[in-house]
């Protein structure tokens, strides 16, 4: 019981200086994510990360291409389709300061996706309160007070139990503890891993933090300007990046070592832009080993021999061996 | 908070009181409470509550000053205007139109901006702009240009100027209630609402509204004044309160041109209006506070 994209695209359009212009947040994306497993999408900010957690989420409509949901296209799913997958898909959001509604009490935060959909006894409903709470470690008691009463770590437990109360199959996670001090990050992360072991839980995992990504997600899904431009286990890309970009953004992590000395990011002060994507392939203007082929041609996901994706010239196609 | 398992203590004393223990008296700003309860009882009251009847000539009393001053009486606390009626008697007299022009007034176009407001801005695109435009227009128009137009067209008196009213501040409401409700739906809340299957009515109502309550409990105190100098100046104009009913602002027409020899004859009115208008805007500042959590003491 997966979440599958299918040739995913999301265009927005603009007004610039010069009329009107398409965003292309969001091109061509096909993406499994697999039951219980943990996919990560990882990209600098602006590659559209965030809008396909929105494409699933069905917060946004895609302008082309689908969101499958076992096998069923969200698109065409009827009005009862479309709220069992809201049971089955929930979310946690970046900021827990902005993700709870400072006028609610815990315990109403909690409970609001349940009473979306069904209508429980109140017995019923505080103790599944109690119990969330003490899924996600905080006290009881903390039902009854008010989010600007608790630290972030504490906010982002009690959207973690938000996310938990429909017993979800599959949860989006959105830069889930890249606004928590670097000091209880560690704990957020055990959570989710615990309760994903406990569950059985498939998490889409939006991140640019790659030690995380290693930490927690058994696939990765690596994103530039809208574009899957690697994809495969999550070993293999962080032992051995094959396309340009992977390796550059492995590269750029801080390593805990005084004396490394990290490789010269040559060419990299252009960044580009999905108001106006590069011809051929999108990474070719940053690319250290750009080639005449990458100008013209875009080049294709293919399957590479150990099984991942990549999408580069320089590794699939005639000029493979050059690499 | 500890790292992986220990949760921090909740005490007892975290635990949430009863409401009636939250609502906290301390503090609450007794005196504009007082003034304002004083000019709700003056309104419903009414006449039976004047020591003289406010329209009852006495030509012979005319122009009394107050009472501390040499020439004033203790019968006319407040003095006596050209006509010799009492002042005291007056205001409390007026107090009845001011507070219900400013009832009325304020929970028609509080409702109706905030109703526009929030649906131009929750749902944006040509709904919004529909609304917005409208608003635009109306406020292109200058109130009192719309009030001589309402009252050349229908009787001058209390429901022209409730209505006059409603027509120009529902704009208000509707401008600031869109802007703040276009930064709140996009809030992560309002996303995460609509993940669990809420629907948009419950999306108003449980984070929309509670959300912009603030925002609209601080319009409302204020318009308080603006809606009692409002009715004042369209009574001023002769466009409002008709004589022989009377309202603060027509106290301070008739009473202006004597302004000279009779100052408490449009200062007394003035002073009443000032006082209504302050308090409002302090009750409604303390109420903000009280019904904010953040800023709620315990």
């Amino acid at each position: 019981m997966g979440l599958e994209l299918r040739n995913l695209s999301k265009h927005f359009s603009v007004r610039t200086d010069q009329g009107k212009a398409t965003v292309r947040a969001v091109e061509g994306v096909n993406l499994e994510i697999p039951a219980g497993q943990t996919v990560a999408l990882v990209g600098e900010s602006g590659c559209g990360k965030t809008t396909i957690a929105k494409l699933a989420l069905m917060l946004e409509q895609p302008s082309s291409g689908a969101v499958n949901f076992d096998g069923k296209s969200l698109g065409e799913m009827s009005r009862s389709e479309i709220k069992d997958y809201r049971r089955q898909v929930q979310a946690v959001f970046q900021d827990p300061y902005a993700s709870l509604n400072p006028r609610l009490t815990v315990r109403r935060i909690i409970t609001e996706p349940i009473l979306a959909h069904y209508s429980p006894d109140r017995v019923t409903l505080n103790a599944r309160v109690a119990e969330l709470l003490e899924i996600v470690g905080l006290p009881a008691a903390a039902a009854d007070l008010y989010p600007h009463e608790f630290s972030g770590g504490q906010r982002q437990r009690i959207a973690i139990a938000r996310a938990l109360a429909l017993n979800p199959k599959i949860i989006i996670l959105d830069e889930p503890i890249s606004a928590l001090d670097v000091s209880i990050r560690a704990q957020v992360l055990n959570l989710l891993m615990d309760i994903q072991e406990k569950f059985g839980l498939t998490y889409l995992l939006i991140a640019h933090d790659l030690a995380l990504v290693e930490h927690l997600s058994t696939r990765v899904a690596v994103i530039y300007l809208g574009s899957v431009v690697e994809c495969g286990p999550s070993e293999q890309i962080f032992s051995a990046p094959q396309h340009p970009y992977t390796q550059a953004l492995l590269n750029a992590v801080p390593r805990p070592d005084p004396d490394y000395v990290p490789k010269a990011a040559d060419g990299f002060d252009d960044t580009g832009s999905a108001l106006e994507p590069p011809s051929g392939c999108k990474f070719h203007p940053r690319c250290p080993y750009a080639m005449a082929v990458c100008k013209i041609d875009n080049p294709p996901l293919l399957k590479l021999p150990d099984g991942r994706e990549a999408a580069c010239h320089l590794l699939t196609g005639p000029h493979a061996a050059q690499m | 908070m500890s790292v992986t398992s220990a949760p921090t203590p909740v005490t007892a004393a975290d635990a949430p009181l009863p409401f009636f223990v939250r609502f906290r008296l301390k503090g609450a700003p007794w005196i504009p409470i007082l003034i304002l309860v004083l000019v709700l009882i003056a309104a419903v009251g009414g006449e039976g509550l004047t020591p003289h009847d406010p329209n009852g000539l006495n030509l012979g009393a005319a122009f009394k000053p107050p009472f501390w001053q040499a020439a004033g009486t203790y019968d006319y606390l407040l003095g006596t205007d050209n006509l010799g009626r009492d002042v005291l008697s007056r205001i409390i007299a007026g107090a009845r139109v001011s507070a219900i022009v400013a009832l009325y007034a304020i929970a028609f176009s509080g409702a109706i901006g905030t109703m526009l407001g929030i649906i131009a801005g929750y749902f944006g695109g040509i709904i919004d702009t529909t609304i917005i435009r409208i608003a635009e227009i109306k406020m292109a128009i200058p109130g009192l240009a719309l009030a001589l137009i309402f009252s050349a067209t229908m009787d001058p008196g209390l429901s022209t100027v409730v209505i006059v009213i409603v027509l120009t501040y529902w704009t208000w409401y509707c401008r600031i209630i869109r802007s703040e409700v276009l930064s709140l739906r996009e809030r992560d809340y309002v996303s995460f609402a609509k993940v669990a299957g809420c629907g948009s009515i419950t999306i108003f109502f449980r984070h929309l509204l509670p959300n912009i309550f603030n925002t609209l409990l601080v319009l409302m105190t204020l318009q308080v004044g603006q809606v009692i100098i409002f009715e004042a100046s369209l009574s001023f104009l002769g466009l409002g309160i008709q004589a022989p009913d009377t309202s603060w602002g027509l106290m301070l027409s008739d009473a202006r041109q004597y302004i000279t020899y009779a100052w408490w004859g449009i200062t007394m009115p003035g002073i009443a209006i000032m006082l209504t208008c302050l308090s409002s805007n302090l009750v409604g500042d303390w109420l903000r506070d009280l019904l904010d959590p953040k800023r709620r003491q315990l």
